[in-house]
């Protein structure tokens, strides 16, 4: 495993657990002789348990984060985005480059969600995730279905890249949320942090 | 003892674990033990009911040195506090009395 591997092991469990010590631990077994993939095994299960222990702890607040999400992408994403920036841009910009102005709000949706929820914010936005997934099911079959039937053959990866993309852009967000938090934390308590992952007493 | 202060069999696995591996108990060691008697569990499960654990105040943690082999890291060790013992010693009451002459479980009724 390369050490940029183990810093992306490491700055996924500070942002997801908040806890230094499952890092440390998980480095220690991988040095004392454990495999990569037992590695990165343990790294999802630990943000899986985390995520979900604290989704399961806190579910009422796990619904204000999926409302939140819901209601800004009907607002700013369907009625704004679609309404009114996009027929403005056409006329002023080439529209092959709208896409990369519609993942914009996505991006703001996660910052948003993290930013209400504080400090579940990385649970939370994995819940809006979770549930955008669980949305996007319907609509990837039925082009999956159209796809393997010989209709639109290309609508099915377009449906599939847009809406995972459309995910990762979204967790992305609220994982840059929760990052800058940590940063105001750690300058707080006299613990600086390194570009990824690296945390160091100060 | 309210709802919320109610343990899980992963948390009482944990509780268990935690009193068997005795001082320097973190998450390795306590993961091992549950290893050891069959029990599938990530390093982060433990941690996540370590959390919840202690929120409970039925542990309390204590952090360490930071080591160059951890990539600067303290461990994090755990003990078990008064409050867990006593929930440990009452979850075991109530199990025990629940399993007492349990036909189905002598296979009886097999």
């Amino acid at each position: 495993m390369t050490s940029l591997q183990s810093s992306i092991g490491t700055w996924l469990l500070d942002r997801f657990c908040g806890e230094p010590a499952i890092a440390g631990d998980l480095l220690q077994e991988y040095r004392r002789g454990r495999s990569t993939l037992w590695y990165w095994r343990e790294v999802v299960c630990a943000v899986c348990a985390y995520s979900a222990s604290t989704i399961w702890e806190h579910k009422w607040l796990t619904a204000r984060a999926i409302a939140t999400g819901y209601l800004f992408s009907f607002v700013i994403i369907r009625m704004v985005m679609r309404d009114i920036v996009h027929p403005w841009w056409n006329g002023i910009a080439p529209p092959a480059l709208y896409p990369c102005l519609a993942y914009v709000p996505w991006l703001l949706n996660g910052w948003l969600i993290g930013r209400l929820h504080r400090p579940y914010s990385t649970a939370m936005v994995s819940a809006y995730a979770v549930w955008l997934i669980f949305r996007s099911i319907g609509p990837v079959y039925a082009a999956a279905a159209d796809a393997l039937a010989g209709v639109q053959g290309s609508a099915f990866l377009w449906e599939f890249s847009s809406r995972l993309s459309t995910v990762l852009v979204m967790v992305c967000g609220g994982m840059l949320c929760a990052y800058r938090d940590q940063m105001i934390a750690a300058k707080r308590s006299g613990i600086s942090a390194g570009p990824i992952g690296r945390m160091s007493v100060a | 003892m309210t709802t919320k202060d109610q343990v899980g069999k992963l948390e009482l696995m944990v509780l268990l674990a935690l009193l068997r591996v005795g001082h320097d108990a973190y998450g390795v060691p306590i993961a091992q033990e549950i290893r050891e008697i069959g029990g599938k569990v990530s390093i982060g499960s433990v941690y996540a009911a370590l959390d919840r654990l202690e929120r409970k105040r039925y542990v309390s943690s204590a952090l360490g040195d930071p080591s160059p082999e951890r990539g600067g890291r303290a461990k994090k060790y755990f003990q078990i506090t008064a409050k867990g013992m006593r929930e440990v010693q009452e979850s075991q009451r109530m199990l025990t009395s629940l399993w007492r002459n349990l036909a189905v479980l002598k296979g009886e009724l097999a």
